[in-house]
């Protein structure tokens, strides 16, 4: 594994913090070239961007607190803590959560009609895709479970090989990134169906590649991000049917 | 010729989006009443509420819009360094060296709600100390991210054990 990427005059670069910033710039630019592309207005794109970004920090911080247990109460919890480089930022399914809440308050403050979060889609996955590969450069929690698959990877302290789950998530996002730029335009992804459609997908691919990583089992056998998962899929059901028989009570109108 | 059904912009038969405000104009011409709803209400004489909403639109000049930018801005560090000065400093609560011990005084675990809340609040009632208010705290969080090029701090379970070694 390489934690340290590379040094610049003697100071190291960590992998793990450089990876989750260059994904961060290159979801950020692909966001602005699609909201450009969309003649989203900067007096909407500025706040709502900052919103999602701050939400989404916070929102990934205060996950760890339900998928890591309440020993990390008195980091997790406060503000402070939310600025020290020596603290990873968190979960991303928290901050994907804390970003849409961030976002829709921003949204509904400025006063925005309809929803032009579909531009937040295919810069979210590729975002994802680069920031992987500082967790896999750092063996972040262990990579994944023993395996005996061809492409198994060594961790530093285990005599076996292990699944390389930050790999899956990367490789995942990227094909998910090129299935939402090929979705933009299509008419039943617009208004907010293309970043539902793209968190969807991503809930259910995290909900089967978490039975391969070492996160802790809260019940029934399943780890607290796969119960995020469950529950971020049946709100966008939920969403999904009263829409649709929106659409039916519209047409029989 | 197609004419958008959001901004009234005449486009190419062949358009997928307008040119103008970029709808995709196929779902725009099935989903005329949702459509509907995207349009900046226009103000209705005799409407109190849109003319209030619109009055407090315009008449907020460019220098007053900075001005409660700054307020914003500014104004998060000062409450939010005072806070730190008093739970830190004189309340001796945690250690801001150790990462592992913040302090898990009342306080101290007030500050991230006090914050979100405020944002909350101003973003409805003064749009502009808000937006100064978040972009203070998005330049902490940009700041804190370009130092953690240099810091060993994973997301990993538990979190901090990158920092013990």
């Amino acid at each position: 594994m390489h934690p340290i990427l590379f040094r610049v005059a003697g100071t190291p670069i960590y992998s793990h913090g450089f990876f989750l910033v260059v994904g961060l710039l290159i979801g950020l630019a692909l966001l602005v070239v699609e909201a450009r592309r969309r003649r989203w207005p900067k007096e909407e794109v500025v706040p709502i961007t900052l919103a999602t970004f701050v939400g989404g920090m916070i929102g990934a911080r205060l996950s760890i607190l339900f998928l890591n247990g309440l020993e990390t109460a008195s980091t997790v919890l406060n503000f402070y803590a939310l600025f020290d480089p020596r603290i990873g930022p968190g979960s991303i399914l928290g901050g994907v959560v804390g970003g849409y809440v961030g976002g829709y308050i921003a949204s509904r403050a400025i006063g925005k009609k309809g929803c032009a979060c579909d531009a937040f889609a295919p810069a979210m996955a590729l975002a994802v895709a680069v920031g992987r590969i500082g967790c896999f450069l750092v063996a972040e929690d262990g990579l994944g479970k023993p395996t005996t698959l061809p492409w198994g990877v060594p961790v530093p302290g285990c005599d076996y090989l292990v699944h390389p789950t930050p790999l899956y998530d990367a490789a995942f996002n990227l094909l998910w990134f090129g299935v939402l730029m090929l979705l933009r335009d299509h008419r039943s992804m617009q208004n907010g169906n293309l970043l539902k459609f793209g968190l969807a997908g991503y809930a259910v691919f995290r909900f089967g590649v978490e039975f391969m990583r070492n996160n802790r089992v809260l019940a029934l056998g399943l780890t607290p991000h796969q119960f995020v998962c469950l529950g971020l899929l049946l709100a966008l059901a939920v969403y999904f049917s009263y829409q649709r028989r929106g659409l039916r009570q519209s047409v029989t109108a | 010729m197609i004419v958008c059904p959001k901004c009234g912009h005449e486009n190419d038969d062949q358009a997928m989006n307008c040119a103008d405000c970029g709808i995709n104009l196929e779902w725009a011409l099935e989903n005329l009443a949702e459509v509907a709803q995207m349009r900046t209400p226009v103000a209705v004489p005799g409407d109190a509420a849109n003319e209030k909403a619109d009055r407090k639109r315009t008449q907020m000049s460019p220098a007053a819009k900075r001005r409660d930018f700054l307020i914003g801005f500014f104004g998060w560090f000062v409450l939010n360094g005072l806070v730190w000065l008093l739970v830190a400093v004189v309340g001796q609560e945690g250690d801001f060296h150790d990462p592992l011990n913040y302090g898990e005084g009342l306080v101290n675990l007030c500050v991230l709600p006090l914050n979100v809340l405020a944002l909350i609040i101003l973003a409805f009632w003064r749009r502009w100390i808000s937006l100064g208010m978040l972009s203070a705290v998005a330049l902490n969080l940009f700041i804190a991210l370009i130092l953690g090029l240099t810091e060993y701090g994973t997301c990993a379970v538990p979190f901090f054990a990158g920092l013990a070694r």
